[in-house]
């Protein structure tokens, strides 16, 4: 008698103890990466939780749908930017801002930054480096870091224009990264986006 | 001795057989609890997001059920269905159907079974008409960051006509029958009359946004950067790309502008908010396209686009 309950508690606790590892396991039906469902970004002391958008029907239903902006300035832009930056992509940029030391620039004007952009990003407007004046203040602020930088997107030329600029000024090439995808590979992914400023109505 | 030493072991061995007894009921407790925990835990995608009070949807009497009688069935004097009629039809449907609702519940208050006389329906039409829609009005669209100029209110109505409108569809029910009635396939027209409710699926449904809303801490070496660059570059001409980014900066902004999901609204009501015309609530389908295949369709705190 003895042994069959002991033989039934032990399996009891073994039903308990899988029901609880499977528990903590989050059941996210579209994932990053077969390892990865979402991480987390440090947005300036706000923690955000950066995933996918979980609905399989879910469409794009903004101005990031238009196939045809006007080139120039909107023109295809090339793979590499410019020689020795690396271009890199969703995943690569995901294990890239991990590290502390690596700085994610857009370099889009601020407005179009403070509607949408990439959780933990930092803005420095493209127009703000073409100048030889503003070297000083920049690469001081910069220090040197890891860049990885991006735009709108494969439409839009901010982030190719963002790194010829600074490596004309003296940047070594080796520390930028060039995320081509921007915001619209980002947006398309269906992966979390932040605001700096709401558009909201008023009720 | 023998005997005694039987009897003690006998005693230990029933303890034993209750003590694992109880910790198997115990056990089974927890896993139930962990369980449950699971199948209703609300999956929602962003922690840091404010999260919005927990507020309770009333039972309220469907308000949907004046209007949608005329459109099934259809009845011989119901001008307040919603086929566009070309004469003054001042009182928009979702109005006529507030009203109806305000005269029934006072109806029920004072016992009253007969249709409400003229004078009545008067009141409560200038009621409805004059006080909300400039208050509405003006709290929507003044100062607010878009710039919006404020909307002209419904205006004045034309009484007589009105009141019939609101009568004869009053004419068609009783007081004590009303129930809610099981929907039929949704066609838009009644989509955009059912009331956002707060269902275990509304989690699932907002979470189509995901977009987090940060603050811009100042306390930043970036965050005033591009202000100090900005005073040092101000002599710097602008090329083509500053000039067509103007523009679309502006797209971008009327793209982003969003309007959450309160209690008692509905798309109708939703439409009128944004566009000023509960006609317009198309539009909202278009920019949310997955209001359209969700059978429970909109959700309070829900965040919905409505793009200029």
């Amino acid at each position: 008698m003895k042994k069959i309950y002991e033989i039934f508690a032990t399996s009891l606790l073994f039903v308990l103890f899988s029901t609880l590892l499977s528990a903590s396991g989050d059941k996210v039906l579209v994932k990053i990466s077969d390892k990865t469902s979402y991480f987390y970004v440090d947005q300036r002391g706000q923690r955000v939780k950066v995933g996918r958008i979980q609905d399989t029907d879910n469409r794009l239903t903004d101005d990031f749908t238009k196939t045809s902006r006007t080139c120039p300035p909107y023109c295809i832009q090339p793979i590499v930017a410019e020689k020795g930056v690396e271009t890199i992509g969703e995943l690569e940029l995901i294990e890239a801002v991990k590290n502390p030391n690596t700085l994610l620039v857009d370099a889009r004007p601020k407005e179009w930054f403070m509607l949408e952009s990439l959780p933990g990003a930092v803005n420095i407007p493209e127009k703000l480096t073409r100048s030889k004046k503003s070297k000083p203040k920049l690469f001081k602020a910069l220090k040197e870091r890891g860049l990885i930088i991006y735009g709108n997107g494969l439409w839009s030329p901010e982030a190719v224009d963002f790194i010829k600029n600074i490596i004309r000024l003296g940047y070594p090439a080796s520390k930028l990264r060039y995320y081509r995808g921007g915001l619209q590979g980002w947006k398309i992914l269906g992966m979390t986006t932040v605001i700096h400023a709401k558009q909201q109505v008023k009720q | 001795m023998e005997v005694n030493d039987l009897y003690t072991v006998k005693r230990n061995d029933n303890r034993m057989i209750y003590l694992l007894i109880f910790i198997i009921v115990l056990l089974l407790i927890v896993a139930g609890a962990v369980i449950f925990y699971l199948f209703s835990k609300v999956n929602n995608m962003q922690d840091v997001a404010a999260k919005r009070p927990q507020v309770k949807v009333e039972r309220k009497l469907v308000v949907a059920e004046p209007v949608k009688k005329p459109v099934r069935a259809p009845e011989p004097a119901t001008p307040t269905q919603a086929a566009p009629e070309p004469r003054t039809n001042k009182l928009a449907t979702e109005d006529i159907a507030t009203i109806v609702q305000m005269v029934m519940s006072q109806m029920q208050k004072t016992q009253k079974t007969d249709k409400p006389t003229k004078s009545e329906v008067e009141k409560l039409l200038k009621k409805e008409t004059s006080a909300p829609a400039k208050d509405e009005m003006d709290d929507l669209f003044k100062e607010d960051e878009l710039g919006e100029s404020p909307a002209t209110p419904s205006g004045s109505t034309d009484a007589t006509d009105d009141i019939d409108s609101v009568i004869n569809a009053l004419g068609g029910m009783d007081v004590d029958t009303l129930e809610e009635k099981e929907q039929a396939i949704p066609d838009i027209q009644e989509e955009t009359l059912v009331r956002a409710k707060k269902g275990k699926d509304s989690a699932r449904a907002a979470d189509n946004f995901n977009k987090v809303v940060v603050q811009s801490s100042g306390a930043d070496e970036f965050s005033q950067l591009d202000t100090q660059l900005e005073q040092i570059t101000q002599d710097n001409e602008t090329n083509n790309y500053d000039k067509e980014a103007v523009k679309e900066v502006r797209e971008r902004k009327n793209e982003m502008r969003t309007i959450v999901v309160k209690k008692g609204d509905t798309l109708m009501s939703i439409a009128k908010k944004a566009y000023g015309s509960s006609k317009k609530y198309a539009k909202i389908l278009r920019a949310n396209p997955g209001i359209i295949k969700n059978p429970d369709r909109i959700f309070i705190g829900q965040v919905l686009r409505v793009p200029k």
